[in-house]
């Protein structure tokens, strides 16, 4: 096991039971200007997203019956965009291992090795996506989007006509 | 039988493994017991809970029965555990690899139904024999 996949590990074990720093961070950003929720959404789903993209390439790489370059080019091609948007909402340890582990799996030289690498980073990044998921005060927010979308219509749908209960 | 424990509240509620159904993962859970995570509440289904693990089970669903309350399913994407209880619409299906009866699924309804407003709770799962 490599040092890194070790590392990841370690993470995934404290993150479960402790919020990881990177939460925080997230959280402070964007709020002294009161819109740090949209970064809590943000991160959110790029963090689901991210996962679901990974798994079926190590699905594929677990097959055994693919080229290792192609997998590692379009596992890294779906990193790396990721990990800039972590970095912009500051969550700069994501933001590190994201980066890290495009050169981890660069360095892959089987699709066994390639599999483990991309199943421990999916597994790292699934850690952090229940971690902002219970972060999100998710009742007092639904409550509170009821009430304003109740009598909410935004501009560009005035005088539209209603199908949806057509 | 096997039992699934589920360790929260201060209470130990169980459900039924299905060993003949879904043996791969029952296999892989009991593998990787006893484990401490945290349940979280699903956002689309009403009332369904499920817990982060490490297990790495069979990477198909190998029992993908629609759900109904008091199934148990297991999910390789997210590794996760879920539950399905009380009144609840299945969005599909999932790999049931355990079962509350009834009277199970009544108190464990009990200790979740309140989740949604207080998500996170630390739950212990382990496999133990019926006694």
């Amino acid at each position: 096991m490599s040092e890194f996949t070790k590392e990841l590990e370690r993470r995934i074990d404290a993150g479960w039971l402790t919020e990881p720093q990177d939460v925080r961070r997230m959280l402070k950003h964007s709020a002294a200007e009161g819109r740090n929720m949209a970064q809590h959404i943000y991160a959110y789903m790029d963090l689901w997203l991210l996962q679901e993209s990974l798994y079926p390439i190590y699905r594929v790489t677990m097959g055994g019956n693919a080229d290792l370059d192609t997998l590692k080019a379009a596992a890294n091609g779906i990193i790396g965009p990721a990990a800039n948007n972590f970095r912009a909402t500051k969550m700069e340890d994501t933001t590190s291992v994201l980066y890290r582990s495009i050169t981890a799996i660069s360095g892959c030289d089987s699709l066994e090795s390639l599999a483990a690498t991309i199943r421990v980073v999916q597994r790292f990044i699934n850690m952090m996506f229940y971690a902002v998921d219970l972060a999100f005060p998710w009742d007092a927010m639904c409550q509170e989007y009821s009430r304003v979308m109740k009598d909410f219509v935004p501009p560009h749908r005035a005088g539209a006509v209603d199908v949806s209960d057509q | 039988m096997k039992k699934l424990k589920f360790t929260f509240h201060g209470k130990d509620l169980y459900a039924d493994m299905l060993t003949e159904e879904a043996p791969l993962t029952c296999e892989a859970v009991e593998k990787a017991c006893p484990f401490t995570t945290r349940w979280v509440h699903a956002k689309i289904v009403y009332n369904e809970v499920f817990c982060p693990t490490t297990i790495e089970g069979p990477k198909f669903r190998e029992n993908p029965i629609p759900n109904v309350p008091g199934d148990i399913g297991f999910y390789d994407l997210p590794q996760c555990i879920c539950c399905w209880h009380g009144d609840m619409k299945p969005l599909g299906a999932g790999n049931v690899f355990a079962r509350f009866t009834p009277e199970q699924m009544a108190a464990f309804h009990e200790e979740t139904v309140g989740m949604w407003e207080e998500t996170g709770c630390p739950v212990t799962v382990d496999v133990v024999e019926e006694v």
